[in-house]
């Protein structure tokens, strides 16, 4: 366990330094594979779309990127807050069409020309998830063995079974507010503020790091 | 034997070359009030000098004419002598010798063929030093012996002095208009079917490309046109983010533009114009990473654009407004190398160091209920998310609002709300509407 990790669990502070935070970004970032399928999965607010940013961000500084937005989830601010090159992103919205999302993401691995491609289905619902068929992640699989590209794949829960090489499972650690504890029914209409959230990665397969990661994720408008 | 033509007064773009065109299809064209023309085939000079004075004045241009055995001789006269001048060989400087010493710092086009006099600043040196030894015009510099001018000026020098004296001679450039690179044709009997039609457009296509190719161009537009049974014309336009004459590609371009937009009837007559411009050209470094292959790259999002609607494919770009989720779609352009290496600005760069919280956005914001205590939300559903939840925390109002100056005036108080299934959304009161929206879940 990192330094500022065990800080966070002995409840000495809620923030890891930046410096830290920033190192142990990097080391995740740079840990992610080319040629396979990543999985990056977890339920809402836990994180998996600011991590997504922030790689789409480091990717986007040496080649173009891509993202498949099955339901068009992407907001533009929070991707230029993250530090996206938006001249270097392709945002393919697919209008909640599994079917051509599925495809387009199969062309832009197939075409070769982008650092990362990210498939986000994160807000598809498990009847549509389960409607999607193996062969086709066997398709994007063989697509993603040909060249350097890094692939992420966003979900509330895994669908792509044993097709993904390596899975990062985000878990939500908490919420931060400016005001603790306050009583939402006694205490006057003030406006407290919500800074962001800490969570936690847990990389279930394969194990590259001795231990999981948590980072705090700020709230652009208050940063 | 060259023809110079040289309009004294401004006229139309392209008077001069239709007026060269009538006595020689080898024009050379100078500049718009000047052009050479070849007229060696033509005996009786004179006469033809006269006939093209003659025709200028029909055609209400004021022109000088002069012809020469040398093109830039024959400019010179007829920009420094009234009406017709017929030089002939071994009295050059009876017609020229009077042009002042400044005529040799104009731009001819012999002095910008050879490298040794396309230095205007040499030229006007020479010329200065010219002056300062009393010489005054083409046939003074035209005396000195050559040697001396060598040992004095160098080559540039001779150069010059052979220019003065009629005698620097260059091939003519023939200005060659380009051709209109289409191709077109017609069906036997109408065609419905794609896959008929496909073998045409192959054809078509590998025409213009070699044409193009022929003329040392690349393909920037295609132009779509069919003649349709009981239906009006159809017409495609392709614009291509950068030339290209690679025929294959532009045939899977232009079939899967006509797959996203089949014509309404069948075809009679299909015909292919293509606007070209100078072929790219790009050198790569040796250290930098590889750019992608933009023609692959075109066809894979052309076909993107065939599923999923070519708007729905671009670079997101965010609109100088207030207003909430405001951006706009533009072409995606593969970076080159060049800018894919760029070092990003110090506040970039610490925005992509830290993880920032994103919002997941909800297009169109979903209609919500909320229950209120004390003028704040204790508890939200909406259908559209198949959410129902207590309010644990909340954080707000901001109010906000804008574009009260027009239609699509918006006002609205945003809230940051935690539900007790542990997510936290963004949700707003929409003043105008009086009604509830979730507009994204942060993440």
């Amino acid at each position: 366990m990192s330094s500022g990790a065990a800080a966070v669990l002995n409840g000495s502070t809620h923030f890891l330094s930046t410096k830290t935070e920033t190192n142990e970004l990097n080391r995740l970032l740079r840990a992610l594979p080319t040629g396979a399928i990543t999985l990056v999965s977890g339920y809402a607010s836990c994180g998996k779309t600011a991590l997504m940013l922030a790689a789409l961000a480091k990717a986007s500084r040496e080649a173009p990127v891509a993202l498949v937005d099955t339901n068009e989830r992407l907001d533009i601010h929070s991707a230029v807050e993250a530090g996206v090159d938006l001249d270097k992103l392709l945002w393919v919205r697919c209008s909640g069409a599994v079917e051509h999302a599925m495809k387009a993401a199969e062309l832009l691995l197939r075409c070769g020309s982008f650092g990362m491609v990210v498939f986000d289905i994160a807000d598809l619902s498990p009847r549509q998830l389960g409607g999607i068929p193996s062969a086709c992640w066997m398709r994007l699989r063989r697509a993603v063995e040909k060249n350097r590209t890094i692939f992420l794949v966003l979900e509330q829960i895994s669908s792509t079974g044993s097709f993904s090489t390596a899975v990062l499972k985000l878990n939500n650690q908490g919420l931060r507010w400016a005001e603790k504890n306050r009583d939402l029914y006694t205490e006057p209409r003030e406006s407290s503020l919500f800074q962001g959230l800490t969570f936690s990665i847990e990389h279930r397969k394969p194990r590259i790091f001795s231990n999981d990661f948590r980072f705090n994720a700020i709230v652009d408008k208050f940063s | 034997m060259f023809a110079s033509i040289y309009n004294k007064k401004l006229a139309e773009a392209g008077a001069l070359e239709s007026l060269a065109s009538l006595f020689s299809p080898l024009i050379e064209r100078v500049a718009a009030d000047k052009v050479i023309l070849d007229v060696a085939g033509l005996t009786l000079k004179e006469e033809v000098g006269e006939t093209i004075l003659r025709s200028a004045e029909e055609a209400g241009l004021k022109i000088n004419v002069a012809i020469a055995a040398n093109p830039d001789l024959s400019l010179c006269a007829a920009m420094h002598i009234d009406g017709l001048t017929v030089i002939t060989a071994g009295k050059e400087l009876e017609f020229i010798g009077n042009v002042s010493l400044d005529a040799l710092g104009f731009s001819f086009p012999a002095f910008e063929m050879n490298l040794l006099l396309y230095n205007f600043k040499r030229r006007l040196e020479i010329i200065d030093m010219l002056k300062r030894w009393g010489l005054s015009n083409f046939r003074d510099f035209a005396m000195l012996p050559e040697v001396s001018v060598c040992e004095r000026f160098g080559r540039e020098g001779v150069l010059l002095q052979r220019f003065a004296q009629g005698r620097l001679t260059r091939p003519l450039l023939v200005s060659k208009p380009e051709p209109l690179f289409e191709e077109s044709m017609e069906f036997d009997y109408p065609i419905d079917s794609l896959a008929l039609l496909s073998p045409v457009i192959d054809k078509l296509i590998g025409k213009v490309c070699s044409l193009v190719k022929s003329y040392a161009r690349a393909v920037q537009e295609i132009r779509l046109r069919m003649k349709l049974e009981d239906r009006p014309d159809y017409h495609r336009t392709i614009s291509l983010p950068f030339p290209m004459v690679n025929e294959r590609t532009l045939f899977k371009l232009l079939m899967l533009n006509i797959e996203s937009h089949p014509p309404a009837s069948a075809i009679l007559q299909v015909g292919i114009a293509v606007s070209v411009t100078r072929p790219r050209s790009t050198q790569n470094e040796l250290f930098e990473r590889a750019a992608p292959e933009p023609e692959k790259l075109e066809i894979t999002l052309a076909r993107i654009a065939t599923l999923v609607g070519p708007d729905n494919v671009g670079s997101p770009k965010l609109l100088d407004t207030h207003r909430p989720d405001a951006f706009c779609m533009e072409r995606f352009k593969a970076p080159s190398p060049r800018s894919t290496t760029k070092k990003l600005s110090e506040g970039r760069a610490l925005a992509a160091d830290r993880l920032r919280l994103a919002i997941r956005m909800f297009r169109p914001p979903v209609l919500a209920m909320v229950e209120e205590s004390s003028g704040l939300p204790v508890s939200l559903s909406a259908r559209g998310l198949d959410l129902n939840g207590k309010v644990e925390k909340l954080a707000g109002p901001w109010r906000s609002s804008g574009d009260w100056w027009n239609e699509i005036a918006w006002e609205r108080e945003e809230w940051d709300i935690a539900l007790n299934n542990g997510a936290v959304y963004r949700v707003y009161f929409d003043l105008r509407r009086s009604a509830w929206f979730v507009e994204g879940v942060y993440d």
